[in-house]
C-alpha cells in the first residue's frame, strides 16, 4: 500500500510499504477513505519529537471502511464505515473504566519509555512516535486498528466524510477543552490558538453556554474564521497587548476560563536535561506558541480555570506558579479521552447542532501529503486543516 | 539487588491467581514470590512480585544489563505488564514498532512503525 512516512526532519514521503495484517485478535483492518493532518503532526515534521524512526507512518485522524476483522471483534462487520479515535484504549483497565481513555494502561507497549519521562505512561496513539507505542498511523491506504471493538464509531447515516472525520481528534479535543472550563451562566471564555482545536473549542464553548468567546492568535485569516464561524471577539497578539485587551473586554475581571489550544509540543528525550534543552530550542524556534500557557495563567480571573488541550511534551521554563497559586486558579489538562465524546458529538452533528467541517480548508489526495505538510507548516493559502483522501 | 514490581489489575484475585500459569518468566519462576491484596475503591487487585536473583557482576553488571535489557528488574516489570494485558484484555498488545509487545530490550531497538512484511520483518 501507499503510506505517508516520516523520513527525518522536514521530510515526509509517500512510500510503498507492506499492507497491514491482523496482529491481535481484537484488531480490525480499515481501508482509509479520509485522513487529516493534525497541528501536532507538524511537531513530528519539525523534528521536535524524539523516539521517531525513519519510515514511521504518520497520522492519527482517520476514517474508512472495515475490510478485515480479528476473531475477537464481534460488534463490527466487514463493510462498516467507521471513524477511529486517535488514542488506542482497551476498555477494560481502571483508566478506561473511569472514561480516561487516553490513559489506557494496556495499549502502550513502550510504556517504560514514557515512565522515564513522565513518571507514569499514557496509552497508545496512532502514528505518534514510539513513546506512545510505535503504532503505524492512518495517513495511508490501510491501517490496523487495535481494540476495534472499543474505539471505532460506526457511521450509519449518510453524512459526508468531512462532517464526521474530525470526531477522530480535533472536535472532541476542542469540546473537552470547553467542557473542562465548567462553563456557568455569564462566563467569558478566552481561547489561545485559532487552529482547528481552538476554533472547535470556541464553537463548543458556545454550545455549552458561554456568554462570550474570545480568540487570541496572530493570523488574521484564522481570527476571521473565529469571528464568522464561532462568533468570537478576536485579539491579534501581534497588534495589541493581550492582557490589556482582555481586561478591557471583561471590565478588569479577566476571562472566567482560559483554554490553551496552542501548546508547546516540544516532546522530549529520555534524559531530563536533554529534554530541558530541547524545550528551550523549541521555545526559540516557536516563541509564540511557548508563550500561550503563561499568558493564559496571568490573564485568567481570580478563582478561574485554565484548560490545557494544546500538547506539551516535557518541562516548562519560567512557569508562573505564583500567579497560579495565589489567585486560586484551577488547572485542568489532558490528551482527549475521545471515546467519551464520539457518540454524543456524532449526535450533535446528526442533529445539525454543529458542523465541525468548517475548519477544513484544504483537500488533497494522499499522494500529495508532503505538499499538505508544507502548506500547513508555513500557513500558506490560509491553511487551517488539511484532509487527505485515498 | 532484588527485583520487585507491582501492578493493579482490574479483576478479582481468584481469576488472577487462576491465570498466573499463563504468565511468562520470571513471573512464573519458582523463586518469584507473588502476593495479592484487594485494591481500594473497587479497582480490582494489587499484584506484587519479588525475586532475589539479581544481575551478575555488581555495578558494572547492572550497567551492562541495563543496556542489553537483561536486567531482572526490567524482565519482571515486562512480565507483570504483559500479564496485566493478558488478564484485562485477553492478549499482549503488539504495535508495529514493538511487534513482540512490551519488552524493555525492544524499546531500545524499535523497528519503524510500518506494517510487518509477510515474512514477519
Amino acid at each position: 500500500m501507499r503510506a505517508n512516512c516520516w523520513m527525518g526532519r522536514n521530510t515526509v514521503e509517500v512510500r510503498d510499504v507492506p499492507d497491514p495484517t491482523i496482529l491481535n485478535g481484537r484488531d480490525a483492518i480499515i481501508k482509509i477513505t479520509s485522513t487529516a493532518i493534525c497541528g501536532s503532526d507538524l511537531h513530528l515534521y519539525n523534528g521536535y519529537i524524539p523516539t521517531m524512526e525513519k519510515g514511521d507512518i504518520l497520522g492519527h485522524e482517520f476514517m474508512g471502511e472495515v475490510v478485515e476483522l480479528g476473531p475477537a471483534v464481534s460488534n463490527l462487520s466487514v463493510g462498516d464505515r467507521v471513524v477511529v479515535p486517535f488514542p488506542i484504549a482497551c476498555g477494560a483497565c481502571n483508566s478506561c473504566k473511569a472514561e480516561l481513555y487516553s490513559l489506557c494502561e494496556n495499549t502502550n507497549p513502550n510504556a517504560g519509555m514514557a515512565e522515564k519521562l513522565w513518571g507514569h505512561a499514557s496509552g497508545g496513539i496512532f502514528g505518534y512516535s514510539h513513546l506512545t507505542g510505535g503504532f503505524a498511523g492512518g495517513q495511508a491506504e490501510y491501517a490496523r486498528v487495535p481494540f476495534a471493538d472499543v474505539g471505532p464509531i460506526k457511521i450509519e447515516s449518510d453524512l459526508a466524510d468531512e462532517e464526521v472525520l474530525l470526531l477522530s481528534d480535533v472536535f472532541p479535543t476542542g469540546y473537552m477543552g470547553a467542557e473542562m472550563c465548567d462553563i456557568k451562566s455569564g462566563d467569558v471564555i478566552a481561547v489561545w490558538g485559532a487552529g482547528s482545536v481552538g476554533l472547535l473549542a470556541m464553537a463548543s464553548a458556545n454550545l455549552l453556554g458561554a456568554a462570550k468567546v474570545i480568540a487570541i492568535d496572530r493570523f488574521e485569516y484564522r481570527l476571521r474564521t473565529a469571528r464568522e464561524q464561532a462568533g468570537a471577539e478576536t485579539i491579534n497578539y501581534e497588534e495589541v497587548d493581550v492582557q490589556t485587551a482582555l481586561k478591557d473586554i471583561t471590565a478588569g475581571r479577566g476571562p472566567d476560563a482560559c483554554i490553551d489550544a496552542a501548546g508547546m509540543e516540544a516532546h522530549s528525550d529520555l534524559v531530563p536535561q536533554q529534554l530541558y534543552d530541547r524545550v528551550k530550542q523549541a521555545v526559540r524556534a516557536e516563541t509564540d506558541r511557548g508563550a500561550a500557557f503563561r499568558q493564559a495563567i496571568l490573564a485568567c480571573r481570580n478563582g478561574g480555570t485554565i484548560s490545557v488541550v494544546g500538547v506539551y511534551g516535557g518541562l516548562m521554563d519560567k512557569f508562573p506558579v505564583g500567579s497560579l497559586m495565589n489567585r486560586s486558579i484551577t488547572l485542568k489538562t489532558g490528551q482527549c479521552h475521545v471515546h467519551r465524546y464520539t457518540r454524543p458529538l456524532l449526535d450533535l452533528i446528526e442533529r445539525r447542532a454543529i458542523d465541525p467541517s468548517f475548519v477544513i480548508t484544504h483537500r488533497l489526495p494522499l499522494k500529495q501529503a508532503p505538499e499538505g505538510y508544507e502548506t500547513f507548516k508555513h500557513k500558506r493559502d490560509d491553511c487551517v486543516k488539511v484532509v487527505l483522501s485515498a | 539487588m532484588a527485583a520487585s514490581s507491582a501492578v493493579t489489575i482490574n479483576r478479582p484475585q481468584e481469576e488472577i491467581v487462576r491465570r498466573l500459569a499463563e504468565a511468562e518468566p520470571p513471573l512464573t519462576d519458582e523463586e518469584t514470590r507473588v502476593s495479592y491484596a484487594p485494591a481500594p475503591g473497587d479497582r480490582g487487585t494489587e499484584v506484587r512480585a519479588a525475586l532475589d536473583r539479581s544481575a551478575p557482576g555488581g555495578a558494572l553488571g547492572r550497567t551492562v544489563a541495563a543496556v542489553t535489557g537483561s536486567d531482572p528488574q526490567r524482565e519482571l516489570d515486562d512480565a507483570l505488564r504483559r500479564f496485566k494485558q493478558l488478564v484485562e484484555t485477553g492478549e499482549v498488545i503488539r504495535s508495529e514498532g514493538s511487534p513482540g509487545g512490551t519488552d524493555a530490550k525492544q524499546q531500545r531497538s524499535q523497528r519503524p512503525a510500518e506494517p510487518l512484511s509477510a515474512d514477519g520483518h
